[in-house]
């Protein structure tokens, strides 16, 4: 006579059930999306041109809130006269051109979305949040700044105070990307430094 | 444990690391050139993206929000119009021909967009400063600055005490040698060195000291 299975059990064979139903198809799914340019080396060309961007950009814009919002114990340099002039064209300029870059590093790293499981541990869940933020934003961003660059607001919510909160946002969700892919970075700085 | 082998067709992606950073870079050069020509004059021809044209407006530069839109067209020709600087203790109006027979400055200053695109203006008018000395103010004062226009997010703007005490800043009467036009900001308007293009009010109607 066979004992009637404990909740645990069931529980286990379930989750067995589950694995065995998505990790083959995953797995299929990332061979079938390998490609000889999707490499760790690739993403570390494609995301430092990205970071050195985004920091330009960053900086731009943060500076072109404090122009519009000055701090009362701040006071601001009129000089020279053309400043906003250079800062904003390259905000706007380099926003731009941030969207061909941030496809290119998408590209290059997308298939890790169906990694299985999704989530190992504490630090490796925050680290798949902040992928959320940092790839949500990354879209979001350049494409509103276009959008607003030709006056057109096809959204109900003020363009100028979204773009400043959706920038830290994304600020907080870069460096927590960087600083989790640091060791990365660093081992394929130089052609050739690790494998793939 | 078994596990079930889900066939799939070869990888038919097969780009080259060339192929990826070739079409990236081209894809860059391509949104920067389009881009830069908002700013940069002799790659203008070039500039498909940009949302306004820098040769077309009156006096030759661009207007963003013209006079129609922000409601002014009658209230900026009016004669009856007066510029009232207000103090903490007095209130003097300025007639455009007072403003006119005052020393007046001339600043070479741009008027920079926040949406990224420039362009240079030379404006004739009186200083700021020159203006709320002759109010009975400080020059580096606190500023409330007031347009004509109705219900804009920029109606009613403050200027920190360093921009009104630059004397480039200008209470502008003229561009280019010529009274200012209607969508420029006639009868009288404010240009500030490094502010965006939203605080450069244009149809100015009251300044007051804070």
């Amino acid at each position: 006579m066979r004992a009637r299975p404990s909740t645990l059990e069931s529980v286990n064979r379930l989750t067995q059930n589950i694995d065995d139903l998505l990790v083959p198809r995953l797995e299929a799914v990332r061979r079938g999306l390998d490609s000889p340019a999707r490499t760790t080396r690739n993403a570390v060309v494609i995301g430092r041109l990205l970071g050195a961007d985004l920091v330009v950009v960053l900086l731009t814009g943060m500076w072109s809130h404090v122009v519009q919002e000055p701090p009362t114990w701040l006071t601001l340099p009129t000089r020279p006269a053309g400043l906003y002039q250079w800062t904003q064209g390259a905000h706007v300029l380099l926003g731009t051109m941030m969207l061909p870059l941030v496809l290119a590093k998408l590209w290059v790293v997308y298939p890790r979305l169906f990694e299985w499981p999704p989530v190992t541990s504490l630090p490796s869940a925050v680290e798949r949040l902040s992928v959320a933020l940092l790839v949500s934003t990354g879209l979001l961003q350049p494409v509103i700044g276009l959008v607003n660059t030709f006056q057109w607001y096809p959204w109900p919510f003020p363009f100028r105070q979204t773009h400043y909160a959706l920038a830290w946002v994304m600020a907080g969700a870069v460096l927590l990307h960087v600083a989790v892919k640091l060791p990365l970075v660093v081992g394929h700085w130089r052609a050739g430094g690790g494998s793939r | 444990m078994r596990r079930r082998q889900v066939d799939v067709p070869e990888s038919a992606d097969q780009v080259s690391r060339r192929t990826l950073l070739t079409s990236t870079g081209l894809g860059v050069a391509a949104l920067g050139l389009l881009g830069a020509g908002q700013t940069v004059g002799w790659i203008e021809p070039l500039a498909r993206i940009v949302p306004r044209d820098r040769a077309v407006g009156p006096q030759g530069l661009p207007v963003n929000r013209t006079a129609a839109q922000a409601g002014v067209t009658t209230a900026a020709i009016d004669p009856a119009w007066r510029l009232l600087v207000r103090t903490p203790t007095a209130s003097t109006s300025f007639s455009r021909e007072s403003l006119l027979a005052m020393p007046q400055s001339r600043s070479a200053l741009p008027i920079a967009c926040v949406e990224g695109w420039s362009a240079d203006g030379v404006w004739d008018g009186v200083a700021l400063r020159d203006l709320l000395v002759a109010a009975g103010a400080s020059p580096g004062s606190r500023l409330r600055l007031t347009s004509l226009e109705r219900d804009g997010a920029y109606t009613v703007t403050e200027m920190p005490g360093e921009y009104a005490a630059d004397p480039l800043t200008l209470v502008a009467l003229a561009l280019g040698g010529r009274p200012l036009h209607v969508e420029h900001g006639y009868p009288a308007r404010v240009i500030a060195p490094g502010r965006p293009g939203v605080l450069q009010t244009k149809w100015l109607s009251s300044v007051e000291v804070l």
